[in-house]
């Protein structure tokens, strides 16, 4: 197994101080950040992406598989920042106005930056101007969506609303997802993309910046 | 046949003249005696009055005495908003840490302020002459995730699952409690919501939720009540097993095949669902709603199988489509 490998393998299993050391110990012996994040952390979080998609692994694997890309993420930041690696895109993140579910959209996230896209994540409960602003802000391209509830998945139509009054919805692409979320709906609002699932939500994200 | 008759004759394997309709309605019955979703949670009277009319309004044939999935975190400790125009919801969450577990003690009943409401509201439902009320024990992973937050709980299954296993145990005796208290005011039905249970795998199913709800489902059968569970989401993986639980009646949500839980369930108990309660109950016309549950319950109609949305419907659904739901089964029968 190389480095690389080994540094997936740990992810996938979710150890969060092995992934740490491994990634520390590469850049210690001069091994590129940008390959240990795209050749390593990148694979782990996609197979874990594969593995959810097809019902392999559940909601706590794929958490802390996040985890353990996160303390990784965190020790190699630095290193790409100095390398000047950019991320491939920024993304806003959130779940809707009057809908307090975050384990979706956490998901999503992670599985996005697992795609080397950041995200700013604005958290739960959004207010469809706060998205606006944060648009404008970060000069993010795609905005994510998240909605648990049946009474809440219609703020995200309202955040579609917003994006087009502020004059940047073709600025855009709007992802939308949550459990009540289906296709026809994502249509009926506008929508430019829904997915199932957390990783196919990462692979549609990834394609935007491709 | 009147609703008691039909549900009993039903579970019993016996002739009925249509199936019962055990359609979760949620908040939706809060227009029936105009009340506001607080009100609703929070006023057992009102809560069990507008249940007890929705229900004849619905042609339901249960009384759903039930209202939030927060009941029982909040006696533990669990901070509770109350917005106005929607279910409460977890605010802060007592257990920071999974460790500190050890301070936790079970509670009874009599130490929830708002799961004595619903006994008092279940006991007033048993009033009714021709409905039988279903009364909801929230069911242990949703409790804990309810208690510790969804997200940390799924990674202490994995970190630390002797003490997720003792927080478990913890709630569990209190819905133990609560259905001690149920049999007490003269029910006999019950059923457990716990769609945090589905997010698990099998193999953590298995270990550490199962045997909690077996328990309740056990005590409910010494106590001579019957349950029926609810785990919303996709379950398919999990079926094989929560057929097993003793539950007379096992609901499926709409992301699951109908064909391929009758094949895993294997006739241990009654499937409930299955339709999409958005797609097929809330975002569209009464038409729709009765072609689609018509549909499903020609194509099951020798199974042991009831047809209804398979989760709770949004506060907003059109009376018209709840409605929908009622004349489909009487066209099925």
């Amino acid at each position: 197994m190389n480095v690389f490998e080994s540094i997936a393998d740990s992810l996938e299993r979710g150890r969060a101080k092995e992934v740490s050391a491994k990634v520390t110990e590469a850049l210690d012996n001069g091994v590129s950040p940008e390959q240990i994040l795209n050749e390593g952390l990148v694979v782990g979080m996609n197979v874990i992406g594969e593995q959810f998609k097809n019902n392999e692994v559940f909601v706590p694997e794929v958490l802390v598989a996040a985890r353990a890309m996160n303390a990784g993420l965190k020790i190699l930041k630095p290193y790409l920042q100095k390398e000047g690696v950019e991320p491939v895109g920024k993304a806003v993140i959130c779940t809707v106005k009057g809908d307090m579910h975050d384990i979706g959209k956490n998901l999503v996230k992670m599985m996005i930056e697992g795609q080397g896209i950041e995200c700013i994540d604005l958290g739960v409960d959004v207010d469809p101007q706060r998205i606006v602003d944060a648009v404008k802000e970060s000069g993010a391209k795609l905005v994510c969506l998240s909605a648990l509830l049946t009474t809440t998945m219609y703020g995200q139509k309202d955040v579609i609303d917003a994006l087009k009054a502020a004059g940047i919805r073709d600025q855009v692409k709007v992802m939308v997802g949550g459990a009540p979320v289906t296709q026809a709906f994502a249509d009926e609002i506008g929508a430019d993309c829904y997915t199932l699932d957390a990783a196919s939500a990462a692979k549609a994200a990834r394609a935007y910046f491709d | 046949m009147n609703s008691k008759e039909r549900l009993d004759a039903f579970i019993a394997g016996s002739a009925v003249d249509r199936r019962p309709n055990l359609t979760i309605v949620g908040s939706t019955v809060c227009r029936m005696n105009r009340i506001d979703i607080p009100t609703y949670c929070k006023e057992w009277r009102r809560m069990e009055e507008a249940a007890e009319l929705a229900a004849h309004e619905y042609r339901l044939d249960f009384i759903q005495v039930a209202s939030d999935l927060v009941r029982e975190a909040e006696g533990y400790g669990t901070e509770v908003a109350f917005p106005a125009d929607r279910l409460p919801y977890a605010a802060g969450y007592a257990l920071e840490d999974i460790t500190d577990v050890s301070r936790l003690h079970p509670l009874k009943v009599q130490d929830i302020p708002r799961l004595c409401d619903l006994v008092l509201a279940a006991q007033k439902a048993a009033e009714c002459a021709d409905i039988y009320p279903m009364t909801l024990a929230v069911g242990p992973a949703t409790v804990a995730g309810n208690i510790r937050g969804v997200e940390d709980l799924m990674m202490d299954s994995l970190d630390e699952p002797e003490a997720v296993e003792e927080l478990l145990d913890i709630v569990t005796e209190t819905s133990l409690d609560f259905l001690k208290c149920l049999a007490e005011t003269g029910q006999k039905y019950f059923y457990v919501a716990d769609p945090v249970a589905s997010l698990l795998s099998p193999r953590m199913y298995l270990n550490l939720i199962l045997p909690r709800q077996k328990k309740i489902f056990d005590r409910g059968r010494e106590l001579g009540l019957t349950g029926r569970l609810h785990m919303c989401g996709n379950t398919t993986h999990v079926i094989e097993y929560t057929s097993q639980l003793g539950a007379a009646i096992v609901d499926i949500d709409h992301m699951v095949d109908y064909g391929e839980a009758l094949e895993k369930a294997a006739g241990r108990c009654i499937l409930n669902g299955n339709i999409d309660p958005v797609a097929d109950v809330f975002s569209c016309d009464a038409a729709h709603t009765h072609d689609t549950i018509l549909a499903l319950g020609q194509k099951y109609a020798s199974e042991k199988a009831m047809f209804m949305p398979g989760c709770e419907l949004p506060t907003t659904t059109p009376t018209e489509n709840i409605l929908a739901i009622a004349d489909a089964l009487a066209e099925i029968g």
